[in-house]
């Protein structure tokens, strides 16, 4: 008799990817935590507790037109460095 | 999604000019499996999003009621009136105490009275002298001794 492997494949990803994920997820978190405290604030009320602009302007006593340009502002500096450690890997 | 359409959208996005349904929309495509390899420098950012929303905190914490002034101000203000009520009230009420005790009407009976009143304070003087005498005996033999 003869026991075959061939059907246990690993559904989860290669440990090399899984490695890389938690490394850019360290870098996001490097990123975000280095930006000026405002838009820090607005990051994470925008992108993680998914807040309308008229609520985010109210807790930072903001108009609108000044929060979407400090969300872009940010934004932006998120999509450089990360494309700077991506293109690199060093920051 | 095609991949144009996503990039116009990206830029939608980085111009900060999306509602939330839109920006959900890209972070679903994001977390997808299908997303362009060109654009795949941008998963660990919406990744990164996603993965934060799961953190809570574990420190629960209370805030701390906003005492009310005017009420802590009544409250000082009844105590002290209270406590000057009562100091005042137990101060009279000695005073008076010490003021009045009692009459005679009879002055005979007053005059026996008195009498008594003496001859106990007396009887406990005389008792006090009693006592004094055995220093006069150490006088005496001091006086013996050291001459």
């Amino acid at each position: 008799m003869k026991l075959t492997h061939s059907n246990y494949t690993d559904k989860e990803a290669s440990a090399y990817k899984q490695l890389e994920d938690h490394d850019s997820l360290k870098w996001m978190e490097k990123i975000v935590a280095s930006l000026p405290e405002q838009q820090k604030l607005i990051i994470q009320m925008r992108e993680i507790e998914e807040m309308e602009f008229s609520t985010i302007g109210i807790v930072l006593d903001m108009n609108e037109t000044a929060i979407r340009v400090a969300l872009s502002r940010a934004r932006k500096t998120i999509r450089e460095e990360m494309l700077k450690t991506h293109g690199y890997g060093i920051g | 999604m095609e991949l144009d359409k996503v990039e116009a959208l990206l830029e939608k996005y980085f111009r900060g000019e999306m509602n939330l349904a839109e920006e959900k929309a890209l972070k679903d495509y994001f977390s997808s499996r299908n997303v362009a390899p060109s654009l795949e420098h941008y998963i660990p950012m919406f990744g990164y999003f996603d993965e934060a929303k799961k953190e809570t905190s574990r420190v629960s914490f209370k805030l701390k009621k906003k005492k009310n002034k005017t009420l802590l101000w009544l409250g000082f203000v009844a105590s002290v009136l209270v406590l000057l009520s009562v100091g005042f009230y137990t101060f009279t009420k000695s005073k008076e105490g010490t003021n009045d005790l009692g009459t005679f009407e009879n002055p005979e009976i007053a005059f026996k009275e008195t009498q008594k009143a003496l001859n106990l304070i007396s009887k406990n003087l005389n008792i006090g002298i009693e006592s004094m005498q055995y220093i006069n005996e150490f006088e005496q033999s001091k006086n013996k001794i050291f001459k």
